[in-house]
């Protein structure tokens, strides 16, 4: 199908110069988007129903921007919510340990699915969303994931998912996204959410590439002491393009955010990493901090990083760090004198730079898969 | 030890003088083929830059206004006066410039700090230099430091023109296009091979008449070994009406060469600043910029560098006050294409009284600067919550060698040291302007004594009076 149906989406919070191609991502459409299949494991405590879009979900704005939110529009979406009462009419004040599980495919060429986790006021949920699949078991003779799963079946397809979250006062919501090799030739995630007074969304974020993935994240941190963090751990190789946009505005007082994003990059992999603490007048005490570790193992691989502070308030502190490079000499050494080679010492601390994102994953079979992936 | 060079308390007032207009020669509003003519024929171009000015507004003409910074919608085109010449010709005397054109630099103290402490020093009244003058034991030492019109027409001609807007071309951006359809005045820079000038060459911008555009163009070339401080002032009065500036320097350093352009920018608040600044660094070279930014209605200034030779180094020093009325969005750019190249950026913005500053930055590695370093670092300052403060670093880097930091921090006064001074007795205004002096100390630091001093009188005229 050649009908041109492009997107432009993850557009920077503030425009800057053109020539550095980093205000927003264009994303080639060619077909139109159908329901994806999604598979959802509920623990005790947690409900679902489909349900059509109403004010509330209208309210929220994602990191894709309208372009996504048009898409989306076109669709219902599965409500993820925790239950007030036990059968026998006990009250839950903390929905369950156990997390709610997103398996998500793609069937067709253009496949789309839409989600809305909704934490009643003091209450906690956790939702793991996994696209793609893992190997069956690690390749050891090769320990090289490329070759594991690059053979595979080629597609040439788009997984799209939308997450809104909206987390009432004092809850709390613990978002996993993991983006596994096989969710499709593009795959797009994107994520919005408003938090109230003293709740927390807390996002950890794993991509392990093959492909070009999109993610887009806005959280408002709408009221007092209301705190966003983000943990997100990347590995690109080969053609991989990774493109990630990640915003949030504080507009309650004394709101807190953590933005860390760590990433290895191989081959010929590129990445952009977008990030915006967006400090909105009137967000007296808030602090923001952002920051951002790349390794760089390959020749030819493009890194890209923009990270906006943007601030009209006075009584405010923003803090952002990068660091981009090799692995620096003294890890090194300090692996050498071991009898790691240089090579391996990459590979080790690759790895281990995922691992400790994905660690925090409460669910044992999405933890196995990624070890699969790194292995 | 060195005499120290006396420099007056800086009050507004002086930048504010206003001559009576009294020039010669003007070209009508708005900008037509028609005028850059006019422009070329007045100023007695050679052909090809006749040529390269009606170029240059065919591409001004087709290109947009940017949209991704500070709106510029006061400034209508059709309202500038491009080309304004005042009523003498240039010369290498005080004594023969106007008397109301000499007192306001007097005022402002170019011919004293030329005394004291400077090689040469051109001043630029409007869209003409009026005086310009170089030390005989510089000249000597066959440094050329002449305007660029005349330097057109001389010995240095062909220097010139395989010079002149290479670096920044006219298709860069709009305003660009536009320095390059209606420049006039500026200086010619050339300090050959292994010569070090030991004391720095100063530019002076003075932009008087009301609704006039300034369009100097500033050409140096540093030849291999060699070694300069070049400094750039610019002031203006304050009217009603919009002024712009859209000035372009390029810079051009040669092997192990090593070149300083220190600015101190107090343009009125009624001005456009659209500047652009741009050097390109050979094998070993060494660009330092130390910028400051305190005046201007709106300002889009970024110098960059390219370093293209191998170990080539770059290091910009900037400050940004904005305040009342003032959208000042500044920055620096750096390529890397040399191997083994570094840099390092290093800037403090300070938004008062509803101003707003922006730190605007890139940074982009090659494939080919395989060991570059480069490192950001820039902090913002918050002095009330009408004020606005944005920070947007870009970052691409291509070699996996490339060894890159990045820090920013935004922020308020600590009370704690507002506390601290007033308990020894500091009144808390007073204590603010001094933690605010020392915010800005990169800067000061870098700047010849009577700059600095300059520099910290405006940051304590810019803090008095509406804290509190």
């Amino acid at each position: 199908m050649d009908q041109n149906l492009d997107i432009t989406i993850n557009r920077l919070s503030a425009k800057t110069w053109y020539w550095l191609k980093m205000n927003e991502a264009r994303v080639p459409v060619r077909d139109v988007f159908r329901s994806a299949e999604s598979v959802i494991s509920l623990p005790k405590g947690m409900g679902e129903r489909h349900i059509k879009d109403s004010a509330i979900w209208k309210k929220i704005e994602t990191g894709m921007g309208r372009d996504m939110e048009q898409i989306a529009s076109e669709f219902g979406a599965n409500l993820i919510f925790s239950w007030h009462y036990e059968e026998d009419g006990s009250e839950i004040t903390r929905a369950t340990d156990a997390p709610a599980v997103i398996r998500l495919s793609r069937k067709g060429n253009a496949d789309f699915a839409k989600y809305y986790i909704y934490a009643d006021a003091n209450t906690a949920l956790d939702v793991v969303i996994v696209a793609g699949r893992a190997p069956e078991k690690a390749d050891h003779e090769t320990g090289d994931r490329d070759t594991v799963l690059r053979g595979e079946e080629k597609i040439s397809r788009i997984l799209a998912h939308q997450v809104k979250i909206y987390a009432e006062e004092g809850s709390k919501v613990r978002l996993y996204e993991i983006q596994l090799p096989g969710s499709g030739d593009t795959f797009l995630c994107d994520i919005g959410g408003i938090c109230e007074e003293n709740a927390a969304i807390e996002l950890t974020r794993v991509e392990l590439g093959e492909g070009s993935i999109y993610t887009g994240v806005n959280i408002d941190l709408a009221g007092t002491e209301s705190r966003f963090t983000s943990k997100v751990g990347y590995l690109a190789a080969a053609d991989d393009k990774l493109d990630m946009n990640y915003a949030v505005r504080h507009h309650g007082k004394r709101t807190r955010s953590n933005m860390a994003v760590s990433g290895i990059l191989r081959d010929n992999a590129s990445k952009i990493f977008r990030g915006t603490i967006d400090f909105i007048a009137g967000c007296e005490g808030a602090k923001g901090d952002e920051s951002e570790e790349v390794l760089l193992l390959g020749d030819s691989v493009v890194n890209r990083t923009i990270p906006l502070i943007l601030c009209e308030e006075e009584d405010v502190e923003g803090n952002h760090g990068a660091s981009i490079g090799e692995l620096d000499e003294k890890t090194l050494f300090y692996l050498a004198a071991r009898g790691i080679s240089a090579e391996d010492a990459k590979r080790l601390v690759a790895r281990a730079r995922i691992e400790s994102v994905a660690a925090g994953i409460p669910d044992e079979t999405v933890r196995e898969e990624i070890e699969r992936c790194l292995a | 030890m060195e005499e120290k060079t006396y420099v007056e308390d800086v009050d507004r007032s002086i930048y504010d003088i206003k001559n009576e207009e009294t020039d010669v020669y003007k070209v009508s509003a708005g900008l037509t083929p028609e005028i850059v003519e006019k422009i070329s024929e007045e100023k007695n171009d050679p052909a090809w830059m006749r040529e390269f000015r009606l170029e240059s507004l065919k591409t001004y003409n087709n290109m947009r206004i940017p949209d991704w910074g500070p709106p510029i919608d006061g400034l209508d085109m059709d309202n500038i006066v491009t080309y304004v010449r005042p009523n003498t010709k240039m010369s290498a005397k005080w004594s023969d410039v106007p008397e109301d054109i000499k007192n306001t630099f007097e005022k402002l103290g170019i011919p004293q700090a030329e005394r004291a402490s400077l090689a040469g020093v051109g001043a630029q009244f409007d869209s003409e230099l009026v005086y310009h003058n170089v030390r005989k034991e510089v000249a000597d030492q066959g440094v050329i430091y002449t305007d660029l019109e005349s330097a057109m027409h001389g010995e240095y001609a062909d220097m010139i023109q395989s010079h002149f807007m290479k670096l920044v071309k006219p298709n860069d951006h709009k305003f660009a296009a536009l320095h390059g359809a209606v420049w006039s005045g500026g200086s010619f820079v050339y300090v050959p091979p292994g010569v070090t000038v030991e004391i720095p060459l100063q530019s002076y911008f003075r932009l008087n008449s009301p609704g006039a555009g300034q369009f100097e163009h500033t050409l140096i070339i540093v030849d291999e070994g060699a070694n300069l401080h070049f400094i750039e002032g610019c002031s203006a009065p304050k009217y009603n009406v919009a002024n712009l500036h859209a000035g372009c320097v390029e810079l051009f350093v040669g092997k192990g060469a090593k070149l300083r352009y220190s600015t101190i920018e107090n343009w009125s608040k009624n001005m456009y600043n659209l500047n652009t600044k741009r050097a390109i660094v050979e094998e070993d070279g060494v660009m330092e910029w130390v910028s400051g930014s305190f005046g201007s209605h709106v300002s889009y200034l970024y110098p960059m560098t390219i370093l293209k030779g191998a170990r080539s180094r770059m290091e910009f020093t900037g400050i940004t006050f904005a305040g009342k009325g003032q959208n000042l969005d500044t920055g620096a750019k750096v390529v890397h294409s040399g191997a083994e190249t570094s840099s390092y950026i290093n800037t403090k913005s300070i938004s008062k009284d509803g101003g707003i500053s922006t730190f605007r930055s890139s940074v982009n590695i090659a494939k080919s600067a395989a060991h570059a370093k480069a490192a950001v670092s820039c902090q913002s300052l918050m002095l009330d919550e009408k004020s606005r403060s944005d920070t947007i670093p870009a970052m691409d880097i291509r070699s996996a060698t490339a060894d890159v930091g990045h820090e920013a921090k935004i922020g308020k006064i600590s009370d704690d040291a507002v506390f601290y001074l007033m308990s020894r007795g500091v009144a808390e205004d007073d204590a603010r302007a001094m933690i605010v002096s020392g915010f800005a100390d990169n800067v000061s630091k870098e700047l010849p004594l009577e700059y600095a001093v300059e520099m910290n009188n405006l940051i304590r005229l810019e803090m008095k009076g509406s804290i509190g």
